[in-house]
């Protein structure tokens, strides 16, 4: 059955069709859930409130555009739509100057220990991060998504990398000490 | 070695192919949300319809006039009445319209409304009352300074021997506008002291009244007591809604309510037919009005849906009119038998004559007339059929408005057993039993539709009416035309949540 086909049943409700359609694409929004989310057991929320609202809206999907992309916007306005309601993003504007040396070694680091501190991130800070890094959007995209000021996204960023960095030397720093 | 790299390149390219599938237990929430949500939407499309149907229903049954004086008067003192203090003050407005005319009672009515506002005033006000800066000259301003004091007189016993003392002195000045008033004060002179706190606003308002006549404003001012109305319940508008937020959330707590009722009905079938003889179909039919009367307990599932059974006994009867009974002596008649019904025994002393009763729709018994009988009981008799039943209902009550008054959709069906039948001809009041029903089933069915009002008297009592719609199915068997039976009951009775 072709993509178009499993979104027609899905329009009407078909229930096969909607675990298929589940099946396709849990694989590839469930890490996005991860990243955007503080741990697992949220992400699994926003997976199943996403796939919801994808439900909902699947007859509001035209075939203009790929599927994929609008899913993707479904499951990150689910996160940015929790932390809005939790009223976490008015953090106080830090004014941080942009970034001097985030370079970093390029050695063996796990992608589970990645997520682990892009979760430990403060909440503001892993969304514009995750936005702008991850999942491609401008800093004047993010404003909007996240009714900040530009400025604010880009502070927002550049401390995010700045935490990042630090998180990663000190973790390097302890297993050089553990080796020895 | 390693490479320097940018942060950011770190991230998108350990990001890049990440894919990981979440635990199942995760679709299987999905999967329960879908298909919730799918019953949901059935349950309130039926809702809507069955609220349609119910309105129909009640216009229906009830009749235009009687659902104007109450479905609109009903919910007004619900509004203004709030506590223990509106019984002596109505009790004190029956009085009055009988002494007064119309634009007096008016203001009274305004007077009591106000009182009942002003029951959290201070005292201290009250006490003042003479230079409380609203007196001016506006009648129902102080109006409601007079039973200001009189309300503290109930809170306070010092306050209350003041404004007894001082009471007395202004009635006298008044003593004409009292006569009337005196009466009526005597008559429900109780001991209790609530009935004294009444009288001394008989005395105040009277007296007030007096005032009034010799001032030109108070025709205007008492015809306008929708303004006065609003002005108050905005003041008291948030308390009073706190009050019913906090009613609102006790009453969750009582799930389970008892509810003994009592119910005219009237049985009718939607088409012609008859359930006796197809001879009849074309007969007309009259209802008559029985009673049903019973018990339910409810539960409440949530706040607005309840589930309720019980056990009701129902007596159901229609005549059927214009038929001719005609005695036979000595003779066997082919009319005597009618299809559905199971004569008298021969062998009952009562029968023993040999007689037998024949009975003919009286446009069969013209077509007919040639032949020879010895008597006819008379032209245009009516054979009675009456039918008696234990019934179990089971039904679901939705709450359509939580206030003081609720407002609620029922539907469901009900269980009937079968305890007594019987078939009488009737002429001129006189009953003569002609058999039993043979094509009754002994276990029945209904659809239920109802629409219900319950008056809330207090967090653990209310007074309900039901006009219920009964559409019966698979009670008789063997009907000839278009005999589809059908009761309306209008149920009323009382219930205690605990």
């Amino acid at each position: 059955m072709s993509l178009n086909q499993l979104i027609e049943k899905c329009k009407v409700n078909d229930t096969k069709a909607q675990g298929d359609l589940y099946k396709l694409y849990a694989g590839k929004l469930f890490p996005m859930c991860l990243k955007y989310s503080r741990n697992y057991a949220e992400a699994e929320d926003n997976l199943q409130d996403a796939f919801l609202t994808i439900f909902n809206k699947i007859k509001q999907y035209k075939n203009t555009g790929s599927f994929e992309g609008w899913i993707k916007r479904i499951v990150i306005n689910t996160a940015l739509q929790r932390y809005r309601s939790e009223k976490v993003l008015n953090i106080v504007h830090e004014d941080i100057s942009e970034d001097v040396e985030i370079d970093i070694d390029d050695e063996d680091i796990s992608l589970k220990y990645l997520l682990q501190i892009i979760q430990e991130l403060p909440d503001r800070y892993r969304l514009v991060f995750n936005l702008y890094v991850l999942d491609g959007y401008s800093h004047k995209d993010i404003s909007e998504m996240l009714d900040i000021t530009v400025g604010t996204s880009k502070s927002n960023l550049a401390r995010a990398r700045q935490i990042l960095k630090q998180t990663i030397e000190n973790y390097r720093t302890q297993e050089h000490l553990q080796s020895l | 070695m390693s490479d320097k790299k940018h942060i950011d390149r770190l991230f998108q390219e350990k990001f890049k192919d990440f894919e990981v599938t979440p635990d199942d237990a995760v679709w299987r929430r999905i999967e329960a949300q879908l298909i919730e949500k799918k019953k949901r939407k059935v349950i309130p499309i039926w809702w809507t319809y069955a609220g349609v149907a119910a309105t129909l229903l009640l216009l229906l049954t009830i009749g235009n006039g009687y659902f104007n004086n109450n479905a609109i008067t009903e919910p007004t003192p619900s509004q203004v009445v709030d506590t223990e203090n509106n019984h002596p003050l109505n009790q004190m407005n029956e009085n009055r319209n009988n002494g007064h005319d119309n634009s007096i009672n008016g203001a009274i009515e305004n007077t009591s409304a106000i009182t009942n506002h002003n029951v959290s005033e201070d005292a201290n006000k009250a006490d003042n009352a003479p230079s409380f800066p609203k007196k001016e000259l506006n009648p129902t301003n102080s109006a409601s300074i007079a039973n200001h004091s009189a309300q503290t007189g109930m809170k306070s016993g010092n306050t209350t021997e003041s404004i007894q003392t001082n009471n007395p002195h202004e009635v006298k000045n008044n003593i004409q506008g009292s006569v009337e008033l005196a009466n009526t004060s005597e008559e429900k002179a109780n001991t209790s002291s609530e009935t004294n706190n009444a009288q001394l606003d008989k005395g105040k308002i009277d007296n007030l009244f007096n005032k009034n006549t010799s001032n030109d404003s108070h025709v205007a001012d008492t015809q306008t007591p929708d303004g006065i109305q609003n002005h108050l319940t905005i003041e008291e508008a948030i308390e009073l809604a706190k009050n019913r937020n906090e009613d609102e959330e006790k009453e969750n707590i009582n799930r389970w309510s008892v509810a003994p009722n009592a119910a005219p009905v009237f049985f009718n079938s939607l088409g012609k037919g008859s359930s006796i003889d197809p001879q009849f179909n074309s007969n007309s039919k009259s209802s008559e009005t029985n009673m049903s009367y019973g018990v339910s307990a409810s539960y409440a599932v949530n706040n607005r849906v309840s589930v309720r059974s019980g056990i009701n006994k129902v007596n159901l009867g229609y005549n059927t009119n214009n038929v001719v009974a005609i005695r036979t002596m000595g003779m066997q008649s082919s009319m005597s038998t009618l299809a559905n019904v199971k004569p008298v025994s021969n062998d009952t002393p009562f029968n023993s004559s040999g007689n037998e009763l024949s009975i003919l729709s009286s446009q069969n018994f013209a077509n007919k007339s040639s032949e020879n009988f010895v008597t006819t009981s008379g032209i245009n008799t009516s054979i009675n059929q009456s039918l008696s039943f234990i019934e179990i209902p089971l039904e679901i009550k939705y709450l359509l408005s939580d206030k003081k008054l609720g407002v609620n959709v029922i539907g469901g069906f009900s269980s009937f057993f079968l305890s007594d039948n019987a078939l009488h001809s009737t002429f001129d009041g006189a009953k003569v039993f002609i058999g039993e029903a043979s094509n009754i089933n002994k276990t029945s069915y209904s659809a239920n539709l109802g629409f219900g009002l319950d008056y809330k008297v207090s967090k653990k009592f209310n007074l309900n009416l039901e006009p219920m719609f009964k559409y019966q199915i698979n009670t008789f068997n063997n009907t000839s035309g278009d005999f589809k039976p059908y009761f309306i009951g209008v149920y009323t009775g009382f219930g205690f949540k605990f």
